[in-house]
């Protein structure tokens, strides 16, 4: 019973620590909102860039050129969930000790253990929102049949 | 005398060189032991502000680091409100309030509020009293008006009420204030250490803080731990340490710089003056001898001298003096 009510406060705690860190870092994004446009148009850059390739290609009679821009899509979108998991707790380290605001957050009566969690609570879910952005846009702008898989060749 | 608050008992911390392995992770400078505290032993008691002193490197920085976790003691202990700060860190944390010297250490995109609440939440304050708490704070350090400016348009000053505001937020027992008033203007520092006498006060406060402006240090006179080199050379009230440190002083007012100079090179023919110092048209002689000595020595040269008198010495003298006798018996 003692260690589920200490479970529960933890758990709590851990709550409110990354709470703490949302809000911050939601009020940071919303009081730049050019920053946060530029930051969606970047994630599409890539999203019209093989959506031009595909057509050209697709133009050129290869009957393959949207199924290979699907393909494309997914690995971005993965790449992107990736890279955001990989980097997101390593820049905002970086960041906390070049200003100089690490010493002051490992001061704060916070379990330590729940900074990285909290630190990343932001940034995980720009990352997911950002990935759905991305297969929703790249869904809307390619066209709706795509060609059928190529037969296999036999090797007999 | 009440408990004390804050009692640190035979603290050390050597810095050791990293491994090799540690080495691939992390750049270091220290490549031999650095003895930054050695067998420091202090109390402080509730309403009580001591101040910290020393030079650079003194070991005033790690003392403050151990007492908030951020560092481990080699050897000894230090306990806040009966609770080790090294075993109990997080308990500890909750006790102390921190204001580093640098004002980058807030975010400063964003206003006092939010800067507040921030730090609020992470300090486990509730949600329905958060708000209520904040103002307080702000009318306590005089910040209320500028609410809701953000960081990067606040004064220097400002932004040193704002990090005591943060320290005092979650009504600590302990204050500890590092070089509260290093980035702020002479007339600021003064309210600035006013406001921190205050608010000790008036919440019994055992505050420990350490600055380089030693007109600061008079003007709390209360009680002062001197280190140098890692080791405690001083530990007592500032009235004391006066008392103990400072010889008779007199001052001898020349008509001009060129007469000073004079009168110093006699003076130095003298037995039993210990240091001659010329400060523009002033000549101050530290000397156990009598005045009247001094006066006779100086008979033939009356039309030069506008007055003699004793006078009460500078801090800076006597540190200098306590901190020079102390490297040179180490």
């Amino acid at each position: 019973m003692a260690i589920a009510q200490r479970s529960f406060t933890g758990i709590r705690r851990m709550a409110q620590v990354a709470g703490a860190f949302f809000r911050i870092d939601w009020i940071d994004l919303t009081n730049y909102p050019l920053a946060l446009a530029m930051r969606f148009l970047n994630a599409f850059v890539p999203i019209v860039t093989y959506l031009f390739v595909a057509q050209l290609v697709d133009g050129g009679g290869a009957d393959v050129a949207f199924d290979y821009y699907t393909f494309v899509v997914i690995g971005i979108v993965a790449m992107g969930a990736l890279a955001a998991s990989l980097n997101s707790f390593g820049n905002a380290m970086l960041r906390l000790v070049e200003q100089g605001q690490l010493e002051m957050f490992l001061v704060e009566p916070v379990p330590w253990r729940s900074l990285p969690f909290a630190m990343m609570t932001m940034p995980g879910l720009m990352a997911v929102v950002l990935a759905v952005a991305t297969l929703v846009a790249s869904s809307l702008s390619a066209p709706a049949t795509t060609s059928p898989p190529s037969p296999r060749r036999s090797s007999s | 005398m009440s408990e004390p608050i804050v009692a640190i008992e035979h603290l050390g911390k050597v810095y050791e060189p990293f491994s090799r392995g540690m080495r691939l992770l992390l750049r270091t400078s220290v490549k031999e032991p650095v003895v930054a505290l050695d067998d420091v032993s202090l109390e402080v008691h509730p309403g009580q502000i001591m101040a910290v002193l020393g030079p650079n490197g003194a070991g005033k920085s790690t003392l403050f680091r151990v007492l908030t976790g951020l560092t481990t003691p080699t050897t000894g202990r230090a306990t806040i409100m009966g609770l080790d700060a090294t075993r109990d860190s997080a308990k500890v944390r909750r006790l102390i309030g921190f204001m580093p010297a640098e004002n980058r250490t807030l975010l400063l995109r964003h206003s006092c509020r939010e800067n507040l609440a921030f730090h609020g939440r992470l300090q486990g304050i509730p949600e329905a009293q958060l708000h209520d708490r904040i103002d307080e704070t702000l009318e306590t350090v005089g910040l209320y008006e500028a609410r809701d400016r953000i960081g990067f348009a606040l004064s220097s000053g400002m932004l040193a009420r704002l990090m005591l505001a943060r320290a005092i937020l979650h009504e600590p027992t302990v204050l500890i204030l590092d070089e509260p008033t290093s980035a702020v203007d002479p007339l600021g520092a003064f309210e600035l250490i006013s406001m921190i006498q205050r608010i000790a006060t008036e919440r019994n406060l055992a505050v420990l803080i350490s600055s380089h402006r030693l007109d600061e240090v008079e003007m709390l006179n209360d009680h002062v731990v001197l280190l140098n080199r890692g080791r405690v050379v001083y530990s007592g009230h500032l009235s004391s340490m006066t008392a103990q440190a400072r010889r008779p002083r007199i001052e001898i007012v020349a008509e001009n710089e060129s007469a000073a100079e004079k009168l110093s090179s006699t003076l130095s023919t003298i037995d039993g003056i210990d240091s001659l110092q010329v400060e523009g048209s002033s000549v101050f002689v530290a000397t156990d001898l009598p005045i009247d000595g001094i006066v006779q020595t100086l008979n033939g040269y009356g039309d030069l001298i506008v007055s003699i008198g004793r006078t009460a010495p500078r801090l800076r003298d006597v540190l200098g003096e306590m901190l020079g006798s102390n490297s040179e018996a180490s």
